[in-house]
């Protein structure tokens, strides 16, 4: 898995084919796949059951790939997976489903919280510091907070758009609740009760619901942002928008400043909590259709240990692609930039452990201990390590999906009347099946629980 | 002189409408055009428009940054597209004509045989399968010109009625009359006669072989092994990639133009074929003329 | 069976004739009839070990998803009553459209025409939605922002508003499609024997009249052509129309769901071939059924018209 195929590809591949000569006495072949062809390209290789050990599994397709046998269970292997298991601590389990051990986690943030990032200049010369901003969903009526600040903003830039982008509270299914795997039935309060609840029909939603309406209503979003599918960093970028909500981590001011051109505040909108999903987003996994999969167990054991693996990977050919800064950090040689470089990913949270590798420049030095400090203080969920095995109801999850993508978008941005369609809205979800999903859902936690 | 005077009426209100017509054809085209050279934040910000404020040649500076593989790729396209439609169009009237006889003993089966396709696939997996491991296409030209667009049932039975209708039955009589064979009168009359139905299945080929990039998508990995279209898709999904990724210091990253580039891309992928399409013209012309002198 | 009463003479007769098809009957057979097998996935539990012949049989249960939706008379009445205006729409425009090019008496303006009529063809269905989203987006759109300020219309909430759609998807779907019609029907009408038309006007007919006793009747191959091959696909969905050119809008999907987009929805989150190949079968097996009733309805009204 590539973002982009660069000349030194090959070159790249050689050098780790190199490193894992020397410490495992194997080869390896790497099969560059761009992001957006991977999905087409790997489930055909998997259903052709063609050679492959090693690649990268996404969550929405665990029980797909359980039950077509395309995955092995890396549970047989835990002695040669002792390095990566202790690297990933905890966080190993939740690439359990049951007791198959689907694939392992990347080292990454753990907890994915809301935040509104907002333009510094104008919030600068609007006099507003993030210190004076304490929003959270214990009380909705601080979200006013940011109500006065989008009044303050239209009536000084009344060309300006608020707040754009595709996401706004009622759609941030990773932050508030745990969500269990899918939307439907959840652990609600960041995880912190063992009830599975619908969410969509809770006080919270409703709230966040409502707080969408009203600045939908007095024009503070975008009249088409339930229907525009361009990123809030893309409408930053193009100058005339204020704000947009994402998930925020340790170093989200580099990334946005990267990905809009603007320096931004970030306003946290609730607090961080750790689940499953958090980790297992995407697993490593070993391919069914691997020759060998205890070597291929090494091998995968060994990337998440090898610093010089990370690297490679990551920046690429150490001097040619990439050198080490006098503060420890990679950055690009003299001479050599985004355009002319001839292998850069930068995909760190797809590949094994980023921690193991060099932080890119413009990040703080000491990230990936800023990184550990925050996964260490989050809020974890009580279902943490458990996963749902969405088998039993793979029918009714299809139609709740169905049912969810016609409704939540548009009551979620307040772009449709909130009376309406509320009810609605959750008389289709019961309709489709939800009170299956969410006592299959209870059932499957009561008995994970009793185990634990 | 009332039949000029109609006639000229007639003309007039064909004309207008089909003036009406062009505009509605080639204006989406004009925007599709100006959003490809409009600068990119203006067009965010103030969506497409037939008269941005501001105007930018970045999209195409960014695709051009590849102007090797760009190029390849147009050669690779026009290699397959010249080789599948001309052998396309051979395998289509060799079966048409045989079956738009109507004495020819089996004809309703074949014609069965034929049609079925349309209706039932197995399916992109089993195909894949089969064209990897039987026939080994994987990453070379074969595997565009092979899988699905080299004939299809649709153009088989298009051709075939035209045949039927449009070439009288008696001309096949009176050359087997004179002792030609079948090859013959395919070859001396089917062909020329046909010419109307064979310009347009081989621009419905062409232009299928030309759009295709899900051929590209699955059976080619190598990058310089890559269509035109499979190409500027892939360039597509990796810039939404790459600039909703980039963590840190990749400035250029991005100032890739990423809503004016798609349109520039659907801009690139059709230009050759608005060159070519006029030159294809003078064909439909002489096609229509041959109807005229026929009878 | 009718083979073996062939005498040897005409058998030999007609052999070249069979050796020409030879080439393309094997290509379908390998492009078409060999994966053809992979049907059996559709009855089949997956598993990649077993490969798809040897995976447990499942019965009917991958196509449960596809009937246990309280939408599903609403996809299916989308489906079939879109296609059904698209046939209509489409054969109607392409035939006029016909027409008319052939009528142009002037060549350069014929091949402009020509040319204009196949343009958005070349366009893919994503391109258009962003056309169409730059005509109706709520914020900059041009009907919303431009044309309707200036007419004293109120905007329209267009995104959201279910009545103009079916009208939006039929025309797209005409403005995109027609061409490909157009050019049949030329093709068609350039194969009409002249001698015809110079009859018809030394008799005195007018235009109407031409077109409606020699154009038309000459058409009819070519239409029931078309028709039934159009009618065989009454079950399928241009995926792109239904899902793009709307942006997946949640308020629309009353008016935009139909068979491809549920199946795509439905299979994002829990694919497996089984499955997906299971809605193709179903979209198959009633397309198939229509063909069948529509060919024998034609092969008794005219049979030299119907297609087998």
């Amino acid at each position: 898995m590539v973002a982009q195929e660069g000349p030194n590809q090959q070159k790249v591949n050689e050098a780790i084919n190199e490193l894992a000569l020397k410490e495992l006495n194997m080869k390896v072949n790497m099969i560059p796949m761009t992001w957006g062809t991977y999905n087409n390209q790997i489930s055909m290789m998997l259903a052709a059951n063609e050679p492959l050990d090693i690649f990268l599994a996404f969550a929405d397709r665990f029980s797909t790939y359980i039950e077509s046998q395309y995955v092995v269970d890396l549970s047989q292997y835990t002695n040669e997976l002792q390095g990566a298991f202790e690297v990933l601590g905890e966080d190993a389990e939740c690439g359990y489903i049951g007791d198959f051990l689907v694939g392992l986690g990347q080292m990454k943030e753990r907890g994915y919280p809301a935040g509104l990032i907002v333009r510094k200049d104008i919030f600068d010369e609007l006099g507003y510091k993030v210190e004076d901003f304490n929003v959270s969903p214990d009380d909705y009526s601080s979200f006013n907070q940011i109500t006065e600040l989008f009044a303050k903003v239209k009536e000084a830039h009344p060309d300006m758009i608020c707040m754009d982008g595709t996401s706004i509270m009622g759609l941030q299914d990773l932050s508030y609740m745990d969500n269990l795997g899918s939307d439907f039935g959840v652990l609600e309060n960041y995880g912190q009760t063992t009830t599975v609840t619908n969410w969509f029909e809770s006080e919270q939603w409703k709230n966040f619901c409502q707080i969408g309406r009203e600045w939908f209503t007095k024009g503070y979003l975008s009249q088409d942002i339930a229907v525009n599918q361009d990123s809030g960093e893309l409408k930053m970028k193009a100058g005339n928008c204020f704000s947009f909500i994402a998930n925020v981590k340790p170093n989200t001011n580099v990334e946005k400043l990267a990905q809009t051109g603007y320096e931004v505040e970030v306003i946290p909108l609730g607090d961080a909590m750790k689940n499953t999903n958090a980790v297992n987003s995407a697993l490593i996994s070993v391919a069914n259709a691997s020759k060998d999969p205890q070597k291929a167990a090494i091998f995968l054991n060994w990337i998440y240990t090898s610093q010089e693996f990370n690297d490679l990977i990551n920046w690429g050919i150490e001097g040619e692609d990439w050198v080490l800064t006098e503060d420890g950090l990679a950055a690009y040689p003299d001479g050599v930039d985004a355009n002319s470089v001839g292998y850069h990913n930068d995909f760190g949270y797809v590949y094994p452990n980023q921690f193991a590798g060099h932080p890119w420049t413009g990040n703080p030095a000491d990230i990936w201990e800023q990184y550990e400090v925050y996964n260490s203080g989050i809020t974890t969920s009580k279902a943490y390590g458990f996963t749902f095995d969405s088998t039993p109801v793979a029918t009714e999850e299809a139609q709740l999906v169905a049912v969810r993508d016609q409704y939540w978008k548009d009551l979620a941005f307040g772009a449709v009347d909130f009376d309406e369609k509320f009810q609605e809205f959750n008389d289709a979800l019961y309709a489709a099946g939800l009170q299956t999903v969410m006592d299959e859902k209870q059932r499957q936690l009561d008995e994970w629980l009793a185990a634990q | 002189m009332v039949q000029s005077k109609g006639r000229k009426v007639y003309q007039a209100v064909i004309n207008i409408v089909l003036m009406l017509m062009t505009l509605c054809m080639v204006l989406p085209l004009v925007l599709l055009f100006m959003s490809s050279i409009t600068e990119e934040n203006t067009l965010v910000a103030n969506g497409y428009s037939f008269f941005p404020a501001k105007f930018s040649l970045e999209a195409y500076l960014y695709i051009m940054q590849n102007a090797n593989t760009v190029f390849r790729a147009y050669g690779i396209t026009i290699l397959v597209t010249v080789i599948g439609t001309a052998a396309g169009l051979c395998l289509c009237s060799m079966i048409a004509f045989p079956l738009s006889l109507k004495d020819l003993p089996g004809r309703r089966v074949i014609s069965f045989y034929v049609f079925f396709t349309m209706l039932f696939s197995g399916g992109l997996v089993p195909s894949y399968i089969m064209w990897t491991t039987m026939f080994h296409i994987k990453n070379t030209l074969w595997a565009y010109i092979l899988p699905n667009f080299l004939l299809g049932a649709f153009n088989i039975i298009l051709m075939r009625t035209f045949f039927t209708t449009g070439i009288p039955a008696d001309l096949y009589e009176a050359a087997k009359i004179d002792g030609a064979s079948y090859l013959t009168i395919y070859k001396k009359i089917v062909l020329p006669l046909g010419k109307p139905i064979l310009v347009t299945v081989g621009l419905f080929t062409g232009l299928s072989y030309w759009n295709d990039w899900t051929n590209g998508l699955y059976y080619i990995s190598k990058s310089e092994m890559l269509s035109i279209q499979a190409l500027l898709n892939r360039m597509i999904q990796d810039i939404q990639a790459l600039a909703s990724q980039s963590t840190a210091d990749s400035g250029s990253l991005m100032q890739i133009p990423q809503v004016s580039i798609r349109m520039a891309i659907a801009f690139v992928a059709i230009l050759p074929i608005l060159i070519v399409y006029p030159f294809l013209q003078k064909y439909f012309a002489s096609g229509i003329m041959l109807g005229a002198v026929k009878g | 069976m009718e083979r073996k009463k062939l005498s040897a003479a005409k058998l030999r007769q007609y052999l070249p004739l069979y050796l020409m098809m030879l080439p393309a009957l094997i290509y379908l057979f390998i492009n078409n009839y060999i994966p053809m097998a992979g049907i059996v996935v559709a009855f089949k539990k997956f598993n990649a070990n077993d490969g798809m012949f040897g995976s447990p049989w499942a019965g009917l249960t991958n196509f449960t998803y596809l009937f246990g939706s309280n939408d599903t008379a609403i996809i299916i009445r989308n489906t079939l009553l879109y296609n059904v205006a698209f046939i209509i729409v489409n054969t109607v425009a392409g035939i006029m459209l016909a027409i008319f090019i052939s009528d142009v008496v002037s060549h350069k303006l014929k091949k402009l025409y020509q040319s204009a009529v196949l343009l958005p063809f070349l366009i893919s269905i994503v391109v258009v939605s962003y056309i169409v989203f730059a005509l109706l987006s709520h914020e900059n759109g041009m009907l919303n922002k431009g044309l309707f300020p200036a007419l004293g219309i109120e905007p329209v909430q267009w995104y959201n508003d279910t009545t103009w759609w079916p009208l939006i998807l039929i025309v797209t779907n005409c403005w995109k499609g027609v061409g490909y019609g157009t050019l049949i029907y030329i093709a068609a009408i350039a194969g009409i024997d002249n001698s015809f038309y110079e009859a018809a006007e030394l008799d005195g007919a007018n235009k109407w009249q031409q077109i409606t006793r020699i154009t038309l009747p000459c058409l009819v191959p070519s239409i029931i052509t078309l028709l039934i091959m159009n009618i065989g696909k009454i079950f399928y969905s241009d995926f792109g129309l239904f899902y793009q050119v709307p942006q997946n809008s949640g308020s629309l999907f009353t008016v935009t769901n139909t068979i491809d987009t549920y199946v795509y929805r439905a299979l994002v989150s829990s694919g497996g071939i089984g499955r997906s190949s299971a809605a193709s079968l179903f979209q198959s097996v009633v397309g198939f059924v229509l063909v069948m009733v529509s060919n024998l309805i034609v092969r008794k009204a005219s049979p030299d018209n119907a297609i087998f």
